[in-house]
């Protein structure tokens, strides 16, 4: 029997209220419907959509009155397009899975991405990071080491079977993305390392192209390591204005970093690198970032085409962070929208769903495909993370702990993967029943495996964290939507190497 | 609203993206039924 797909989303069009958009969540399709035609696909759901762990999605509209139907021609490209079905609910469902196990092998399949971790220690003492215990606990000092040459020499004798894994026929022919994590891994003493993991990814052939999340304190000591063919991307995290950013991202003797790193934003931006300023916001300093975005502007920031500012919420990582100030993406969105009506100053600091308007915007004016995704980051797919141990993890999240990694490169250079290799790159859209049913589970990807471990008693990552993002994807369609009519060119731009 | 158009479908994005496109993009005739005959997770330990 013919029946709604439970994989279709209907997204509201503000501004045209006779229409809804339609989109489909595995086929990809976005269709501009009339609200009677959506009415009658949505008269022929079986099912309400699973609630999610955590969070709600918005309630449908109720659909009032007879439903005409359309058309045959209008029922056979609802067909086609995969909103209306002949399949059952759980038919469709496992139809789903074949089509996320599909787009996996093709992701898992990928030339793996790199990263390097310097060392774990860190010149800041940022309350809220999620690594402070490496620098505060005396019983993790064993951990603040830098990586030596030897060990580089070790983890690159251990790339090469990797790649050997990904079946690359020709690795001299290849682009690399190697990047730099810590830890601060740009402090000025770790330069030498730095630039040997750099000689080295350039002496195994192929190209290699290189990133940092840096907090920028010590920048200047890099100067002639950055720019487009050398370190070409740097995510530098700012707090708010001076005096709000200098109250968290603090030296150990609890004075502040704010001019140093804004002379190494200037200084990296001149030098042509694409650099990517994080603000991490909760409730207590969201209110600065007006200030904030004035500075941006007083530095002459702005005018640079390399530089991007954007926002991304405070998560409860440790006990000196209280949940009660944290704020959900969505909520920050909305309050960030919110802002900008009252201060056009705030369209240079994007919000957390920018990314996902520009991207939607592009598939109307371009008509090309969604990019639908099994998982919610390379931690699931591609990207290894190497430490100064030789151990190899698959999220920056979850390092230091080698009980916790996923292999490593033993002293004679062989690479070990282990089981955990397979519990972290196996975690899809269809390893759990709330994501296999749900409509946006290939544009969300699942949500992150940490934020979603830690939610549960056991720490157990195979859930899913909704972050409301069915209300926030249905947001910024509509708002790609009026962008698309309105003729939107210029985008707010968005670069973030993590979600998190 | 024109009543001619009430039954309209105005694609947005790609034309092609249906569900037999999806099939020949994807290649879904070569996963086997259970959806997981193509996955490889490496452990070399």
């Amino acid at each position: 029997m013919l029946r709604a797909s439970n994989y279709n989303i209907y997204v509201d069009l503000p501004q045209e209220p006779e229409h809804i958009l339609l989109v489909h969540g595995f086929t990809g399709a976005y269709d501009k419907v009339s609200r009677r035609v959506a009415s009658y696909v949505r008269s022929l759901e079986k099912r309400h959509p699973p609630r999610p762990l955590f969070g709600a999605w918005s309630p449908e509209p109720p659909i009032n009155g007879n439903v005409a139907e359309p058309s045959t021609r209008a029922i056979d490209t609802l067909k086609k397009r995969g909103y209306l079905t002949l399949l059952s609910v759980e038919q469709e469902e496992e139809y789903f899975a074949i089509v996320a196990s599909k787009l996996h092998e093709r992701s898992i399949a990928q030339n793996p991405n790199y990263i390097f971790m310097p060392t774990y220690d860190c010149n800041l003492r940022c309350s809220y990071c999620f690594q402070d215990h490496m620098r505060t606990d005396p019983k993790y000092q064993h951990l603040l080491r830098l990586t030596r040459k030897r060990m580089v020499d070790r983890i690159f004798k251990g790339i090469g079977q990797l790649e050997a894994l990904h079946t690359i026929a020709d690795s001299s022919n290849i682009v690399r993305n190697i990047g730099f994590f810590g830890g601060e891994p740009l402090l000025a003493e770790n330069k030498p390392i730095v630039k040997y993991i750099m000689y080295k990814a350039r002496a195994i052939g192929g190209e290699a192209r290189f990133w940092a999340v840096t907090n920028g304190t010590e920048l200047e000591a890099y100067k002639e390591m950055i720019g487009p063919s050398d370190i070409q991307q740097l995510q530098i995290t700012l707090d708010g204005p001076p005096r709000e950013h200098d109250k968290r991202r603090i030296y150990a003797d609890g004075s502040g970093s704010f001019e140093r790193i804004a002379c190494n934003i200037t200084m990296a931006l001149d030098c042509g690198a694409r650099v990517s300023v994080r603000m991490n916001v909760d409730k207590l300093n969201i209110d600065q970032l007006p200030t904030l975005a004035e500075a941006i502007i007083e530095k002459g920031w702005d005018k640079y085409e390399n530089f991007s500012a954007y926002t991304s919420p405070i998560h409860a990582a440790n006990e000196k962070t209280e949940v009660r100030t944290t704020l959900s993406s969505w909520e920050l969105d909305k309050r960030l929208t919110k802002m900008r009506l009252t201060n056009p100053d705030m369209r240079i600091i994007s919000r957390p769903d920018d990314g996902l308007t520009n991207f939607t915007r592009t598939l109307f004016t371009q008509k090309n495909e969604p990019s639908l995704r099994s998982t919610f980051c390379g931690a699931h797919s591609t990207m290894y993370i190497f430490d100064a141990f030789g151990d190899i993890y698959a999220c920056w999240e979850k390092t230091g702990d080698a009980r916790i990694r996923i292999g490593h490169v033993t002293p004679a250079g062989k690479l070990e993967l282990s089981p955990l290799n397979v519990k972290w790159r196996s975690r899809t859209v269809i390893t759990n029943p709330i994501c296999r049913q749900c409509r946006y589970a290939l544009y969300c990807g699942g949500g992150c495996a940490v934020l979603a471990a830690g939610r549960t008693s056991d720490d157990n990552m195979f859930t899913n964290y909704c972050d409301g993002y069915a209300a926030r994807f249905r947001s910024a369609v509509a708002k790609a939507y009026v962008d698309h009519l309105n003729g939107v060119t210029t985008e707010v731009k968005t670069e973030r190497l993590c979600d998190l | 609203m024109d009543e001619s158009k009430v039954d309209e479908i105005v694609s947005l994005n790609a034309h092609d993206l249906d569900v037999e496109e999806l099939e020949n993009r994807l290649e879904l005739s070569a996963v086997t039924p259970d959806g997981k005959g193509c996955l490889v997770y490496w452990e070399t330990e």
